[in-house]
């Protein structure tokens, strides 16, 4: 195995594809057995796919939620900036598993990864 | 030398980040480096069969002569199903492929990743 | 670890510049900016804005050019074309972030 991604997801659940595309994509890397490692950093409104209260099924989504918790249970990494999402939600339950950040910390995930890719 | 891999996520008339692409994979494969492209979402529609813009450059054609100077050129086949479009839609040279086989084989493969979207 | 961010959307659509701060880590941070992002580099209160983020960044004269611009972005932001933006992705710097 070689090489390893970071996806980075800025985008909020439902509005587009583009979240669940991304943790498709992340998924994907993960169990190839061709990438060292994966893993996802939810930022911005991407801190929203996070949220522990989604109900997917209200809009006949497929839940961004369980596309998470997919990442979790193959032992993708899944990272949030806590100062974003309090910014846009306040104080709200998530995932269990996903792992809180802060902000000044992101600097350093990057650097554990030589490709990033965005969403 | 290394190799690039292009992300695409926008569709081939949705705005110029396919415009993009071609130059981008143009100019590293001047320079002798190898290109890979992967189409995922909407990206899809740049290796469909049969564009034919009136006004627009025509991405098929661009493609095309990037495949021809030794591009590789893979779909993601969810994405591409999703759109309608069918097993053998695909322009002659590109492949339709999975995220799991093909893209982790050019993250593996590659030097450097761009990705390409709004 | 150097990092490249690449733009391609106006400068009316990115409201926060933070997120290239947020991602840049220790090491230098380029900026190259493709088709609408162009337009940072006459924009009378965001090129100061962006060029604060960064330590060098790249403006495709061709996008420049189409839009009616050539020659009038501020002199800080450096004119490049594919083969230089090749150069910066490949060997210039570790790694790219779109955003």
């Amino acid at each position: 195995m070689s090489g390893d991604l970071l996806t980075i997801i800025t985008k909020q659940p439902y509005g587009s594809e583009d979240a669940y595309a991304g943790m498709r994509l992340s998924l994907g890397i993960a169990v190839s057995g061709l990438i060292a490692g994966s893993a996802v950093l939810l930022m911005g409104d991407g801190t929203l796919n996070a949220v522990a209260s989604q109900r997917s099924e209200v809009l006949g989504m497929p839940s961004n939620l369980e596309a998470l918790q997919d990442l979790m249970d193959m032992d993708v990494p899944v990272y949030c900036v806590e100062e974003d999402l309090r910014a846009r939600a306040g104080i709200v339950e998530t995932l269990d598993g996903v792992t809180m950040l802060g902000i000044e910390e992101v600097g350093n995930l990057v650097s554990r990864f030589h490709m990033v890719t965005t969403f | 030398m290394g190799t690039l891999t292009i992300l695409i996520r926008s569709g081939s008339m949705m705005n110029m980040d396919a415009n993009v692409a071609v130059e981008l994979a143009n100019a590293a494969l001047d320079k002798g480096h190898g290109v890979k492209i992967f189409c995922y979402g909407e990206g899809v529609t740049l290796a469909k069969e049969g564009q034919d813009p009136r006004s627009f450059p025509n991405i098929e054609e661009e493609m095309a002569k990037l495949i021809s100077r030794g591009a590789e050129v893979v779909i993601c086949s969810t994405c591409s199903t999703a759109r309608g479009m069918k097993m053998g839609e695909e322009m002659e040279g590109a492949t339709v492929g999975s995220l799991t086989n093909d893209l982790s084989r050019f993250i593996s493969e590659s030097d450097r990743l761009v990705t390409l979207a709004r | 670890m150097d990092r490249l961010f690449i733009m391609l959307r106006s400068p009316s659509e990115y409201r926060d510049l933070s997120i290239i701060a947020s991602l840049g880590g220790e090491g230098r941070i380029g900026i190259i900016l493709f088709q609408d992002a162009v337009m940072f580099s006459v924009h009378p209160d965001r090129r100061d804005e962006l060029l604060d983020m960064a330590d060098e960044v790249f403006v495709m004269g061709n996008d420049l050019e189409a839009r009616g611009f050539k020659g009038k972005g501020d002199p800080r932001f450096r004119v490049i074309g594919y083969p230089e933006a090749v150069d910066l992705i490949m060997e210039g710097y570790d790694l790219t972030i779109t955003v």
